[in-house]
């Protein structure tokens, strides 16, 4: 009974242990924010669950900016001194998210090993540019020094085109921000429109009930 | 004693606990990021097979990317209200068509598949040995395979420029460039649609036009694809899909009233003729007195010696013929109010015939015939010639006929105020003036010559007291004059200048560019090295002045819109209440002024 009891305790003390210090750690220590931040993932897996990341990022930002009025606080820019919220659709907080998640990446890319892109290419059944015709070529140092330049190139080539596809999203996110809200209310003028030419037409059609033949009058004009 | 050791075990225990807590938590930490990369791995098991750009597109957990051939078009991302997916779109645009397109021209060029040419871009040989003819070297093969490389880094740079240029220049106008098909919804088409709801036209956008995206098409089958003019588009956005109706051909007034419109056009922008007989009125009778002229002083010297040859030809006839020359047989007419033998008093009512309405005009009775100048005696018809030398009687008609424009059946607002104009033109052709009343004192007929009547057949008229307009009519773009000075004052504090650091007057900043230039002048430092200085301080203090009038522009620009947008909304509603009372009174005038002509056929 005792025993049991000791082992209670123990696993009470252990757990309460366990949960405090991960949660401390993930509160204030842990550095995966993104969920691309395992560079020993490989090149690709990094790479895919970046834009992923993106892409998910826009789609929250797109879908806030659409519930969001026009007159709300998170609608736009923070002043001087003020920091932007998660809910702040502003271009330019939008841009400033989006450049964080771009600078984590950039960083995580520079972790990435330079074997683990060609394992992680080869792992995925992409081909890797080898002699495929008679046997494998013979892993030499000049191979490995080829294969890190490569690496190099690959993930410099790679964070220029998510630059510019950051930068093409945030353009065109700009866009959409300033054309949407009018385009809301060149809806409300199309009804109104709408209503407006039917008044007219009831108009319309009250007059038309007006006769045309009368007796005994004149014409309006001499002739 | 035995107290002290059990709180000693307790100690242990909780020791223990925690140690254990520490061992867990270390190994969580290291077990982890392995945990999350196998949940990376697997994730990413069974997805692309190819490392291209696309690989990307298809490795995203989501069902509708698995398709490896799957690919974004506009309507994926535009086409709903949630808009979704932006990022992957210009994913795509930037990386994956560029390649794709890349892909299909060095296929096409070296003979191989689309699949082929990728493998061969992707390191392999095994498609060309498969091509190529028999006892090509390796080193052969090798150098096709490079040359293919070579070939699509070309291509795809190519593409990848285009791409970005088409994107630079028409991605800015994506929303505005008068194409709903690549953008969902567009500024411009939404101006096509209230220029048809107001004039029932739609005006061609001169610029823009939709985007090509330049994928697996030419640029030809993109425009023959998508349709230029929104307006025919069978494919409108369901963003529109919450517009009102157009048109309904039974109609219910805000009283329940139900009216059956005319048809409305089956197809858009068809225009039907408006036959203006059926709105106005032609006047068979001329009844304003006319200026005399000489024939017609002689004519009506005519009318009046052949109504007295009648006259005096009837009462001396008694016994029979009616003239000269007619051969016809007199007819017997009872005579009024006189009792023949045998008849009932009661007859006497179906005797009794009434007086003959005043025939005041009298027809020409001509036979279209040239008369040559007679002696006195010749006769036509029993009616003398004497009076005139010769005459000749011409027929006419008087025929007034108002063309209007083509008014199209599909209801627009200028549509229905010309159908209104033409009603109402119809009604008051007529003047309401009696008949015959040349007019008197004070009164508006327009035939009336004389203004010295006496006024004893004073008409009164009943002028409806106009509806009033809306108040500030012309001003319906405006601002708050007193938050504008506020927010000016606020942004420019023109009463401080001289506390403010950076001051966005031009005097200011060359003061601001020398004081601060001669602070970081070091004791070496040359006039040439203080000017130069000052130069770069005041250029700096340029871009940021431009910077903030840029700023304030985009600020202040989404503002005034919506203000604007808003003005204008009222602006409508305020004229629906308007119209609204002008229905109301068109009613009064039918149900309760004139209620008898509610009883009135329906207008033709």
């Amino acid at each position: 009974m005792k025993s049991s009891v000791r082992t209670i305790r123990i696993l009470i003390v252990s757990l309460l242990t366990t949960f405090l210090l991960y949660g401390f750690y993930s509160f204030f220590i842990a550095s995966a924010e993104y969920p691309f931040e395992y560079p020993n993932a490989g090149y690709f897996i990094v790479k895919m669950k970046y834009h992923e990341a993106m892409n998910d990022y826009f789609n929250k930002k797109i879908k806030l900016f659409l519930g969001m009025k026009s007159d709300d606080k998170d609608y736009f820019p923070p002043k001087e001194g003020e920091e932007c919220g998660e809910k702040n659709v502003s271009t330019y907080c939008v841009a400033m998210g989006a450049l964080d998640t771009f600078m984590a990446y950039s960083a995580t890319l520079d972790k990435v090993p330079a074997l683990a892109l060609q394992n992680s290419l080869s792992g995925k059944g992409v081909q890797v540019p080898t002699a495929p015709v008679i046997g494998n070529p013979a892993k030499t140092i000049a191979d490995v020094f080829s294969a890190v330049i490569t690496t190099d190139q690959d993930i410099a080539t790679e964070k220029k085109n998510a630059l510019n596809i950051m930068e093409a999203t945030i353009s065109s996110y700009n866009e959409f921000r300033l054309a949407y809200p009018m385009h809301k209310k060149y809806e409300e003028i199309i009804n109104e429109l709408f209503n407006y030419r039917d008044s007219i037409r009831m108009i319309r059609l009250q007059i038309q009930r007006l006769p045309a033949k009368f007796k005994d009058v004149t014409s309006q004009s001499c002739q | 004693m035995s107290v002290s050791k059990q709180s000693m075990k307790n100690h242990k225990d909780i020791i223990a606990g925690i140690f254990i807590g520490i061992i867990v938590f270390c190994a969580l930490i290291f077990v982890k990021p392995m945990i999350e990369e196998y949940k990376m791995r697997a994730d990413a098991e069974g997805g692309p097979s190819s490392g291209g750009s696309s690989a990307v597109l298809s490795s995203i957990n989501n069902d509708k990317f698995k398709n490896p051939h799957f690919r974004f078009d506009f309507d994926d991302v535009f086409g709903s209200s949630v808009y979704q997916n932006l990022y992957l779109f210009i994913y795509q645009f930037v990386l994956v068509d560029p390649e794709d397109n890349a892909l299909k021209e060095v296929a096409k060029k070296y003979g191989l598949t689309i699949n082929e040419a990728g493998s061969v871009r992707d390191g392999s040989v095994e498609p060309l040995l498969k091509k190529m003819q028999t006892g090509w070297s390796q080193q052969q093969l090798f150098d096709m395979a490079n040359k293919l490389r070579a070939d699509f880094n070309d291509m795809y740079d190519l593409y990848s420029l285009q791409q970005d240029l088409t994107f630079a220049s028409a991605g800015s106008e994506l929303f505005s460039n008068g194409d709903v098909s690549d953008s969902g919804f567009d500024l411009v088409y939404d101006l096509d649609l209230m220029e048809e709801i107001l004039f029932n036209e739609s005006t061609p956008p001169s610029v823009g036009g939709p985007l090509d995206l330049g994928k697996l098409f030419k640029k030809g089958e993109v425009e023959e694809a998508k349709p230029k003019s929104p307006s025919i588009d069978p494919s409108i956005p369901p963003v529109y899909n919450t517009l009102t109706p157009v048109d309904k051909e039974e109609v219910t007034t805000s009283t329940g009233e139900k009216i059956i419109d005319e048809k409305p056009a089956t197809a858009t922008g068809e225009k039907e003729k408006l036959d203006p007989t059926k709105l106005v009125e032609v006047t068979k009778e001329d009844v304003c007195p006319k200026a005399e002229s000489p024939l017609e002083k002689a004519m009506a010297a005519y009318e009046e010696q052949a109504k007295k040859d009648a006259e005096a030809k009837a009462g001396n006839n008694t016994t029979g013929s009616e003239g000269e020359g007619t051969g016809e047989e007199p007819k017997e007419k009872p005579t009024p109010g006189v009792l023949a033998p045998g008849d009932s008093p009661d007859s006497l009512s179906t005797k009794v015939l009434p007086e003959p309405p005043d025939d005041w005009y009298r027809k020409l009775n001509c036979g279209g015939e040239l008369f040559l100048s007679g002696s006195g005696s010749a006769s036509k018809n029993g009616i003398s010639l004497g009076a005139a030398d010769y005459y000749i009687c011409l027929e006419f008609k008087t025929i007034w006929e108002t063309y209007s424009s083509y008014v199209p059946k599909t209801p627009c607002i200028k549509c229905e105020l010309d159908k209104i104009l033409n009603y109402m033109q119809k009604t008051l052709s007529n003047s309401m003036t009696p008949n015959k009343v040349t007019g008197g004192y004070m009164e508006s007929s327009k035939c009336s010559k004389s203004m010295t009547s006496i006024p004893l057949n004073l008409q009164i008229q009943i002028i409806w007291a106009p509806a009033l307009t809306p108040p500030n009519d012309d001003a319906i773009y405006g601002k708050n004059v007193i938050s504008e000075w506020n927010k000016f004052v606020s942004r420019q504090n023109p009463f401080a200048l001289k506390d403010i650091g950076v001051s966005l007057l031009v005097e200011n900043q060359a003061k601001t560019a020398t004081d601060s230039a001669s602070q970081n002048a070091g004791p070496n430092s040359t006039l040439f090295d203080l000017v130069n200085e000052t130069s770069q301080i005041q250029e700096s203090l340029a871009k940021q002045q431009a910077d903030a009038v840029e700023q304030y522009e985009i600020s202040t620009q989404g503002e005034n819109f919506v203000i604007y947008a808003q003005s204008v909304m009222e602006e409508i509603g305020q004229m629906q209440k308007f119209f609204e009372n002008y229905t109301e009174m068109f009613k009064t005038i039918l149900t309760k002024s004139c209620p008898s002509l509610i009883g009135k056929p329906y207008a033709d």
